[in-house]
């Protein structure tokens, strides 16, 4: 009797453990439902067919209202064309109809038909902003990946012209609702199709190896939970950060990243202050897992310094791509594997509820899920890519984040901050960054973010708790980071954060990681060919790890000013800013015979480069032109002389297009090939390859792997803290 | 403006009784014509219409745009030249041989200008209602893929026609060229991995050397071309010689750093087995030697 009452105080405990908890949990699940590529595009797929099926239920009032003012010949079919997906269709009215009876004048505003079908269009506008970001994502993650059937889904996205035909489908909507039915529906279809040619067949979404010994605390899942929250954010935040590109801001602002990528770190270290002594144990069992478990192979250290700022080096987790994920694989005990993914994805029917143990992608969408609430994760990026348009103002509850923070920090807010920190709060994530920024102890940049907001945004009284503030989030007023005298501030102020600030900074710590992640390559090359002591191995990498960090601001620089940077006119090679940073070292503690090694390593694998790019594009132009040997000899020393250009590609970039020839090639080798052969070359399509977008600042891999993974290198990770040192 | 039937005066040409005559009038007439005795004549009733495919869709999905029919042609004409042009500088053929290959080459052409307008008529009798658009989309998408891919390669009447008509020593001529453009093809793609993997681990050139070396060694070009998926099938075939054979070319942090991509590269077996270039046991399908 005694063990059914402590087990039903446990019980008790755990609900009531729950229950604390549980309002948080469900707003973060409701804000991870569309993290993934393959749950947005079905979501995408069922708003089209809810659409459709507004349509239809208004269709009744819009068909056969109008008399008709001239007749056509009996028996004549009268084609209207239209365009579906990119494709042409035409409307076949019936043989005996009066069928080039004009179209039905579009109903007065006023009506309430009208308003409805406006009301539709918005929402399909809605929709094509949401396939833009969703090919976005998908562009992004196919660079980090490479799998073929993102970039097989994307093309055909690309080819279909999705975005623009469901804009033209919002402003057609008011106009041809009988056509608009159709093409709803074959978006839906298209849309659907596209997601489950993004599963996997292989795993289906199963996701072993996750088997957890003890049954986690609530809270343990809710900071789960928060920290993977925190990794959709800032995968979002990477888009917005290529795509406002020129929205970017001087260089004063670069240097606030450290604060930036210092949140979520900080964000797991303070949900473990409230740990109860005796779970120590089973969470030491499970601070490990996490980790290692394909579900969520990184830690937030893995993404916080190293956090992205454009689509190839978004980061993400390293195994978990956007496949269909059953909703409870991370904790389904193993030998139990539902292959739920891509089944589930196709009975889009099934979402909105169902056991356990369905698929996460069905519980995926608007509409099907009575529970969801989406999360407005602003639109920076749209702004920019539709053209000119009016600021969005975005509201945010500043004073309800702010006495968040105030509540959770518990101490006195002193310490000067940087505005970066503050970034996501002009993204609308208000309460989740507040979180972060409060637990990781940095409400003083919500102080000063709120005083000098409040200056900037030139309000005359400062808002009180709870009061929603519209925030310009496009091009917000410049703001000073610090606040004046760094003392106590007020608390309840709105927070205006300007969205260059936050980009700088970004792309400066993701250079940083990327160059760090060069540097454990030269740290290796390094030991292979100068042989260094541990001592003078460990005294170069320190001084590459502090050489990164003004390289990653140049770069940062560079990448920022999409380019065109008047300080970095040329595309700089990140590769050489880590020789050159070395450089110095490697001879001061080596000396000049044996750093002589290794920098005529450097020469020589650059050759190497050269060559196995040259060897590449001749085998590539000989499959493609049947070159002759003469031929292949003379277009091989043609192409080694071409080595030194910036568009010439290097082995990462051709590594990208394997049967694709690049854009130069007709006038480069053109007097070499023979007269059919030029002709066959002149009508093949040919690319840009670039040696910038890959090769550059990404060196191909280096999103996949992230700087943890590099850093079982005990100088490299003394190297990686010199980085992070602020 | 009346509808209504006038009356006529019957007198002498009928028996029938006026009364008879005012009910058939009445009902022929109807009441509702009245109705739009001020708003012109009555429309027909209007059918639910019909979502079709327009005509110009075919050349788009067949040949990439609705323009592009004859240049794709073309292409395939200047294809079909330069692929006689390498067998007569490499294996010397007569002029008959030259104008056979021509002819069969051109058949091939024909053969898929017949199943193009097969399919185009098949879209002309589905195109009409948008219901059928996956059956055609399924015809038109194989004769891209017909189009993007090796015409004149395996199965065609041209390569076919060239067994036929070359010599023993022809046919070894042929047979050494096309392993030589494999062997440089397969080469081009190991040097390639072993560059980039370079950049990546931090290998020395030395090392590289090596690495490449037994790389060649232990595998040989696939079977068939492997189009999108060259680089991913070589890298595979890296990651599947043994540890034993590659780990003692590198230092232990450059090993862990390679054996972390290695292991990645063996995650596209799916995809490669699904494009065919991997056997039942998971084995490149590759060339033999010569």
């Amino acid at each position: 009797m005694a063990k059914v009452d402590e087990a039903l105080t446990q019980q008790r405990d755990l609900l009531a453990e729950f229950e604390k908890v549980a309002d948080e949990l469900n707003k973060i699940l409701a804000n991870l439902e569309g993290s993934t590529l393959v749950k947005r595009l079905k979501a995408a797929s069922r708003l089209q067919i809810t659409i459709a099926g507004k349509i239809s239920d208004q269709v009744d009032n819009a068909f056969g209202l109008f008399t008709p003012k001239t007749a056509s010949p009996a028996g004549t079919p009268v084609r209207r064309a239209q365009v579906v997906g990119g494709a042409n269709v035409v409307v076949l009215h019936g043989a005996n109809a009066a069928a080039d009876v004009p179209a039905p004048a579009p109903p007065k505003p006023e009506t309430p038909l009208a308003k409805t079908l406006e009301e539709l269009g918005i929402e399909e506008a809605k929709g094509s902003h949401g396939i833009s970001l969703i090919m976005d994502d998908m562009a992004a993650y196919f660079e980090r990946r490479q799998y073929a059937r993102f970039k097989a889904v994307l093309d055909e996205m690309r080819q279909k012209d999705v975005i623009g035909a469901l804009r033209q489908l919002g402003d057609d909507l008011q106009k041809e609702q009988g056509v608009s039915i159709a093409q709803c529906e074959f978006w839906s279809d298209s849309l659907d199709r596209w997601a489950d040619d993004l599963v996997d067949p292989s795993t289906s979404g199963a996701c072993p190896g996750s088997k957890s010994k003890s049954s986690l605390p609530p809270s343990v899942v809710l900071e789960v939970l928060q920290i993977l929250e925190g990794e959709v954010n800032l995968r979002e935040e990477t888009r917005v950060a290529e795509q406002a590109r020129p929205a970017l801001a001087a260089e004063d602002f670069g240097k606030q990243a450290p604060a930036l990528s210092q949140n979520p770190g900080r964000l797991q270290g303070a949900g473990r202050q409230g740990e109860p002594p005796d779970q120590g144990a089973a969470r030491q069992r499970e601070r490990s897992s996490p980790r290692r478990s394909p579900c969520s192979n990184r830690s937030p250290r893995s993404w916080t310094t190293r956090p992205p700022s454009s689509p190839r080096p978004t980061p993400a987790p390293r195994r978990s791509p956007p496949r269909p994920t059953p909703s409870n694989s991370c904790s389904r005990p193993s030998g139990s594997t539902p292959r739920a993914g891509a089944g589930a994805a196709r009975r889009p029917a099934a979402a909105g509820g169902g056991p356990p143990r369905t698929s996460a992608l069905a519980l995926m969408g608007n509409g099907m899920n009575k529970e969801e609430v989406r999360q407005d994760r602003g639109d920076l990026a749209s702004d920019r890519r539709v053209g000119p348009r009016p600021p969005r103002r975005i509201p945010l509850r500043a004073g309800s984040v702010l006495q968040q923070a105030r509540t959770r920090a518990g101490q006195p807010l002193t310490d000067a901050a940087t505005i970066g920190t503050l970034g996501g709060f002009a993204m609308g994530r208000d309460s989740q960054i507040g979180k972060l920024a409060a637990a990781a102890g940095c409400a003083a940049a919500l102080a000063a973010g709120a005083a000098s907001l409040s200056r900037a945004a030139g309000d005359g009284d400062p808002p009180v708790p709870g009061q929603k503030i519209s925030v310009v989030g496009r091009r917000p007023p410049t703001v000073d980071p610090v606040l004046p005298g760094g003392g106590p501030v007020e608390f309840d102020r709105a927070i205006v954060v300007r969205p260059a600030l936050r980009i700088e900074a970004t792309r400066q710590v993701t250079t940083e990681s990327q160059l760090a992640q060069m540097l454990g390559s030269e740290l290796r090359l390094l030991t292979a060919t100068a042989r260094p002591t541990p001592d003078q191995r460990r005294a170069i990498a320190l001084a590459g790890g502090r050489a990164i960090k003004e390289c990653g601001r140049d770069a940062g620089q560079w990448r920022a000013g999409g380019g065109s940077n008047r300080r970095h006119p040329a595309v700089p090679d990140p590769h050489r800013f880590i020789r050159d940073a070395l450089g110095a070292a490697v001879v001061q503690q080596l000396g000049t015979d044996q750093s002589g090694l290794y920098l005529r390593e450097w020469d020589a694998r650059d050759q190497a480069r050269k060559e196995a790019a040259t060897l590449d594009l001749v085998a590539r132009i000989d499959q493609a032109l049947l070159l002759s040997r003469e031929q292949r000899d003379r277009v091989a020393a043609a192409l080694r002389t071409q080595w030194d250009s910036p568009i010439f590609p290097t082995p990462a970039t051709l590594a990208t297009q394997d049967d694709a020839l690049p854009s130069f090639l007709p006038h480069l080798i053109g007097a070499t090939l023979a007269k059919e052969q030029r002709q066959l070359l002149a009508s093949r399509n040919l690319v840009n390859f670039g040696r910038l977008q890959v090769d550059a600042f990404h060196a191909a891999d280096g999103t996949r792997y992230s700087i943890e993974d590099e850093a079982d290198d005990p100088d490299l990770k003394a190297a990686l803290a010199e980085v992070a040192r602020p | 403006m009346n509808q209504r039937r006038p009356v006529r005066d019957r007198t002498g040409m009928s028996t029938a009784p006026i009364g008879w005559s005012l009910v058939i009038l009445i009902a022929t007439c109807g009441p509702a014509r009245g109705q739009f005795a001020e708003e012109g004549p009555a429309p027909a009733p209007l059918t639910p219409p019909m979502i079709g495919i327009a005509e110009a869709n075919f050349d788009r999905w067949v040949f990439g745009s609705d323009e592009a029919s004859q240049a794709a042609y073309d292409r395939l004409e200047r294809v079909l030249t330069v692929r006689i042009g390498d067998l007569e500088r490499t294996c010397g053929l007569s002029p008959a041989q030259k104008n056979k290959l021509l002819l069969a080459g051109r058949v091939d052409i024909q053969r898929f200008r017949a199943q193009v307008a097969a399919a185009r008529s098949t879209f002309d009798h589905l195109r009409s209602d948008r219901a059928n658009l996956p059956a055609v989309t399924a015809e038109t998408r194989s004769l891209a893929k017909v189009l993007a891919g090796d015409f004149f390669g395996d199965g065609s009447i041209f390569t076919k026609t060239t067994a036929a008509t070359l010599d023993p020593a022809q046919q070894a001529h042929r047979r050494a060229v096309l392993a030589e453009r494999g062997r440089l093809r397969h080469r081009a793609l190991v040097a390639r991995a072993v560059a980039d993997l370079g950049m990546k681990v931090g290998f020395a050139t030395h090392q590289a050397e090596r690495f490449t070396g037994i790389i060649l060694a232990e595998t040989s070009p696939p079977e068939r071309p492997a189009g999108p998926f060259e680089g991913k099938l070589v890298l595979y075939q890296i990651a599947s010689i043994p540890a034993s054979k590659l780990q003692p070319i590198f230092d232990d942090y450059q090993w862990r750093a390679l054996n972390r991509r290695l292991v990645d590269a063996r995650s596209d077996e799916p995809s490669l087995r699904a494009y065919g270039l991997l056997d039942s046991t998971g084995s490149t399908s590759t060339t033999q030697p010569d």
